[in-house]
């Protein structure tokens, strides 16, 4: 599959005068066209940043500092990290968008939804104010809003969260992007409406031919949702693979162990399973691989030598010394 | 046109919650006065400002007139209702001067942060550090003392607060999520300043101006009662205050009417600013 995003060796650094931790590690992927690829892993491992890197979101004292991310964009292929400030102007919004966590913060409460929605239109397309005005009604129908006429007239706070991230969406498709970045879109919401908005996600991802890049910490939405997945671990990626592999093949200990936390209706166990453990903190990098402290399945060489991702089969890899032939001969 | 109407509704809105608490409608009120005396000054004064009935002076208030005349027979209640024109004439202009210059250099040091920040706060430290009476009258005094120097003087003496008013609330605003949705869409930084931060800033940026306008009209009293600030003839309740010092025991009223109007407008403006805060502040009504 041709890639449409090509993330190579990202590291994002935290540094201010008395602080320095990486926060993202060398970190790589792809995401080919039409795809819709997962970032899944617990709070603080660096997916969020990493997803904000692929638009230049990152702001002071963050900041990526190795790396490139290619895109093909409509003008060919691009390194988005070294555009300058107009130039991943004009691709933010029309050609990759971004929906967000919270839809509740992230529409400015004193303007309407119309205007929130032509906003985006003005910046990147050439239109009369009627011609705006019906394309952002005609979104809003798209993403099954009942009465869109009335709801454009309203503000924020008159809507439900569900109802906004689905005008959220609506924003970040408006001008057909062909990559959207997802973050956390779900977990502000209730279960049923995560649901509704998946459903809507995923239609639209097919009628758009949008790539979607979701960022989630619930690995029941990366199985509803995604095609291929990267499992984040302390800013660096453990295990990458196809949706299927990653469920049912699973290599490393950790996404096991994520796995294995993952409760399910009727489960009888007086006690749920968590890892042990806590995550090291940025500035305190174990010498050895990082999740060794927390794993059961850990060797001597995990304390001493940090493994590699490599490829454990195909398409399937893992950042552990269990699959590597080199870590066995020591 | 409709982004106007919809000014209007809002600013509507906002009186209605205002007068529905007591405090609020007791300030309210208080400015209303304030305002009306100002505007129909030329029309309620009985007398010219600056006529002198020399068979008069230092009559006692009685029903010729109302606040009694001073030392030269002029009459006191036409000269305190210009004084109300004078005190929120300099109150509106300075506190316009320092909340324009505090907005810009606010946003621009709360937005942009780092070194542009620490210079544009360092140097407001500086002047925060003066006393602002003792900062006003340094002003005037090289500028001059007039009207309008007075007004600059009062200006830069209240800027630092609005410029630490306003980039407080800029970084609370600029880490919400919708600014960064907004740079998510592609929206340049000046239009996201314009168009998203400003408006979102205005209701702490209300009540600052509100509560400065006082604070300037003290200011501007004190400066006149030193001498450095409304020039004779121009009646001020300050400099009525200073000339009337010589005849406080004889001819009190000579004192109380101006101070009772100080007192009044002061506390007006305050009681207004606090109760316009407890309306605007969990976020602004639309």
């Amino acid at each position: 599959m041709e890639n449409l995003l090509e993330v190579k060796n990202i590291s994002i650094d935290l540094k201010t005068r008395d602080n320095y931790k990486k926060l993202a590690d060398n970190v790589s992927f792809n995401i080919g066209k039409k795809q819709s690829f997962g970032i899944v892993g617990e709070s603080g491992c660096g997916k969020s940043i990493t997803a904000l890197s692929i638009m230049q979101l990152l702001s002071y004292p963050l900041k990526v500092s190795s790396g490139q991310i290619f895109f093909d964009s409509k003008k060919g292929k691009v390194d988005l990290l070294s555009l300058k400030n107009n130039e991943i102007r004009r691709l933010r919004g029309n050609e990759i968008s971004m929906i967000f966590q919270e839809p509740m913060t992230a529409l400015d409460p004193i303007f309407t939804i119309e205007q929130q929605i032509v906003e985006t239109l003005k910046f990147h397309k050439d239109l009369n104010k009627k011609e705006m005005k019906d394309m952002a009604l005609d979104m809003l129908k798209k993403v099954g809003i009942p009465r869109a006429e009335q709801i454009l007239n309203e503000y924020p706070h008159q809507l439900s969260g569900g109802m906004l991230q689905r005008i959220m969406i609506a924003i970040a498709l408006i001008c057909k992007p062909k990559l959207l970045i997802a973050d956390e879109p779900t977990t502000a919401l209730d279960v049923t409406i995560q649901a509704q908005i998946l459903e809507l996600m995923n239609e639209l991802k097919e009628s758009y031919d949008t790539s979607i890049i979701m960022i989630t910490h619930d690995l029941g939405v990366i199985a509803e949702t995604c095609e291929r997945v990267a499992v984040f671990y302390s800013g660096q990626v453990v295990e990458e693979a196809d949706v299927a592999a990653l469920f049912h093949n699973t290599a490393h200990p950790y996404t096991s162990g994520l796995l294995k936390a993952v409760t399910s209706i009727g489960d009888k166990s007086k006690e749920l399973y968590t890892i042990p453990g806590m995550v090291p903190a940025g500035g305190h990098m174990p010498k050895g691989c990082r999740f060794e402290e927390r794993c059961s399945k850990a060797v001597t060489i995990c304390k001493e030598k940090a493994p590699e991702l490599i490829e454990i089969e195909e398409g399937h890899k893992c950042r552990c010394w269990l699959y590597n032939e080199s870590g066995d001969d020591k | 046109m409709k982004t106007i109407i919809d000014i209007l509704k809002t600013i509507i809105g906002i009186i209605k919650e205002l007068i529905k608490d007591p405090m609020g409608r007791i300030g309210f009120i208080g400015v209303l006065i304030i305002i009306i005396l100002s505007v129909l000054a030329p029309l309620i004064a009985p007398y010219d400002i600056t006529e002198m009935f020399t068979r008069d002076k230092l009559t006692a208030p009685g029903s010729q007139y109302l606040f009694g005349t001073d030392n030269f027979g002029r009459d006191v209640f036409s000269r305190v209702i210009f004084g109300a024109k004078v005190s929120l004439k300099v109150g509106i202009v300075s506190v316009g001067i320092s909340a324009t210059l505090g907005l810009i250099f606010g946003v621009t040091a709360g937005y942009f942060e780092g070194k542009v920040d620490n210079i544009i706060m360092r140097f407001m430290d500086i002047l925060f550090a003066f006393p602002s009476i003792l900062l006003a009258l340094f002003i005037v005094s090289v500028l001059g003392p007039n009207i309008t120097n007075t007004m600059i003087a009062i200006g830069i003496v209240n800027t630092p607060v609005f410029t630490r008013t306003v980039r407080a609330s800029v970084i609370s605003v600029k880490s919400m999520e919708y600014i960064t949705s907004a740079t998510s869409i592609g929206l340049k930084p000046i239009n996201i300043i314009l168009r998203h931060i400003v408006p979102n800033i205005l209701a702490p940026f209300t009540v600052q101006a509100t509560l400065a306008l006082s604070g300037a009209i003290l200011t501007e009293a004190s400066m006149s009662f030193l001498g450095l600030g409304i020039q004779p003839p121009d009646p001020s309740w300050g400099s009525m205050l200073n000339e009337s010092r010589k005849y406080m025991e004889t001819s009190p009223w000579l004192v109380i009417f101006p101070a009772i109007f100080i007192i009044f407008t002061i506390l007006s403006f305050n009681i207004l600013g606090d109760s316009l805060r407890d309306v605007l502040d969990p976020k602004l009504k639309l």
